[in-house]
């Protein structure tokens, strides 16, 4: 067993990504409080990671080794990285913003591709980061009370800190993914999620209100 | 690197056996050899000028293969290094190791019998390197060309001090948004350079 994780740590080590030193790939974006202020001098960092190992992807952690590209925002909250853009041998462009912050939520886009860059260039939208001390953090249980039924995805509308938002799903997607997250306090969020049902292959998209308030931690079971 | 000067050592010497037997003509092969430590400034709105701790330390080799009367025709190769500064445009790294590699045109004027005033052209390639720990990230690579003089001052019969300014053009292979194009695509610099020749 320990050859076999010597093994597998030594190909995983000397597999490093390529980068096209000649292509530069641009990156933009916006950070800005829950007022939409901007937020300036704030750090975002990007990191490019290939998939090397058998770990599901979200527990991916970005490392210094993977850290591509470093930028500050400016008086306006902007930033802009230029990084040499990767060749074939990477899995997903993480942009993260606010990692080591403890006043505000962090923030992270991920699984961007080469292909959501148009003319070398990409404008992620804007990141906006809540104080932690407004956040509630919401933990939805889904409670299958329909056998036919198959939970495909859940949106929550509202006031969300979306610490995780994907510019392209990834294949191997798992809605349960929105199920722990960090809401605003004191307002109502729409959960819709979207349900198929075998039997009749019928999907249908449904609404439930849920009510945040001034608390932690909110719990909600979702009955589907 | 060690294999290389050995070689063109050994090569120059030959070629200096050579020169005693053409030296009737004015057309001869040489065997000038140079070495120099070298430092670059690059100025302008570009990637070495602004996103880079000037100015990049290196050495260059060079080698004058040909004679015609006062010409000679050579190539130099140069390697220096360059610290990061600005991290958010070109990439997460702290240095570029910029290498180069050209063929040179020069002029010997020769104010006295020790003093000699070379002015000197240049056209070759440049490639920029950026590697940071365990993550390299591509290379670049263009044109250069350069001019610049040498001032030479004869120690010894076959030994002479140098110094070299010099300004180069580099124009380097970019694909990127229309907004960085000029600034990836080009840059300028000053050269000093101080060495010996033999």
């Amino acid at each position: 067993m320990k050859k076999i994780v010597i093994l597998l740590i030594l190909i995983v080590s000397s597999c490093g990504i390529e980068y096209d030193g000649e292509t530069k790939i641009v990156i933009k974006g916006k950070v800005v409080d829950s007022d939409n202020n901007p937020i300036i001098n704030k750090e975002v960092n990007l990191f490019v990671i290939k998939e090397s190992s058998g770990f599901p992807f979200i527990f991916y952690s970005p490392s210094e080794e993977n850290n591509i590209g470093k930028a500050t925002t400016n008086s306006k909250g902007e930033y802009i990285m230029v990084i040499p853009q990767p060749k074939n041998n990477f899995t997903e462009i993480i942009v993260e913003t606010n990692s080591s912050n403890n006043t505000h939520n962090p923030k992270q886009y991920r699984n961007i591709k080469l292909k959501d860059f148009l003319n070398y260039e990409l404008n992620l939208p804007i990141s906006k980061l809540y104080h932690k001390s407004d956040l509630s953090q919401l933990s939805i249980t889904p409670n299958n009370i329909n056998l036919n039924n198959e939970l495909k995805n859940i949106e929550l509308l509202g006031l969300v800190a979306n610490e995780l938002e994907f510019i392209n799903l990834p294949e191997n997607y798992y809605p349960y993914y929105q199920i722990n997250t960090s809401v605003k306090k004191n307002q109502t969020i729409i959960a819709r999620y979207t349900v198929l049902n075998h039997s009749t292959n019928i999907t249908s998209i449904v609404d439930e209100n849920i009510v945040i308030d001034n608390s932690n931690q909110t719990n909600y079971t979702l009955n589907y | 690197m060690k294999n290389y000067i050995f070689y063109i050592l050994i090569f120059s010497s030959s070629i200096w056996s050579q020169e005693r037997d053409q030296e009737k003509n004015n057309f001869k092969v040489i065997g000038e050899v140079q070495f120099a430590a070298t430092t670059n400034f690059f100025f302008g709105t570009n990637y070495l000028a602004k996103g880079h701790k000037n100015p990049s330390i290196g050495g260059n080799f060079s080698l004058n293969l040909f004679k015609y009367n006062n010409f000679k025709l050579g190539g130099t190769l140069e390697k220096s290094t360059i610290g990061v500064a600005d991290t958010s445009i070109g990439g997460n790294s702290n240095k570029t190791n910029i290498n180069s590699a050209s063929v040179n045109l020069v002029y010997d004027i020769y104010l006295t019998k020790t003093f000699i005033i070379s002015p000197q052209l240049k056209y070759g390639g440049v490639t920029l390197r950026q590697k940071d720990g365990k993550k390299f990230y591509g290379s670049q690579s263009g044109k250069s060309v350069g001019i610049g003089v040498n001032l030479n001052y004869k120690v010894l019969n076959n030994m002479s001090v140098f110094t070299n300014f010099g300004y180069n053009f580099y124009n380097l292979n970019t694909n990127t948004s229309p907004e960085f194009e000029s600034y990836f695509d080009n840059s300028n610099s000053l050269n000093i350079s101080l060495g010996i020749k033999l």
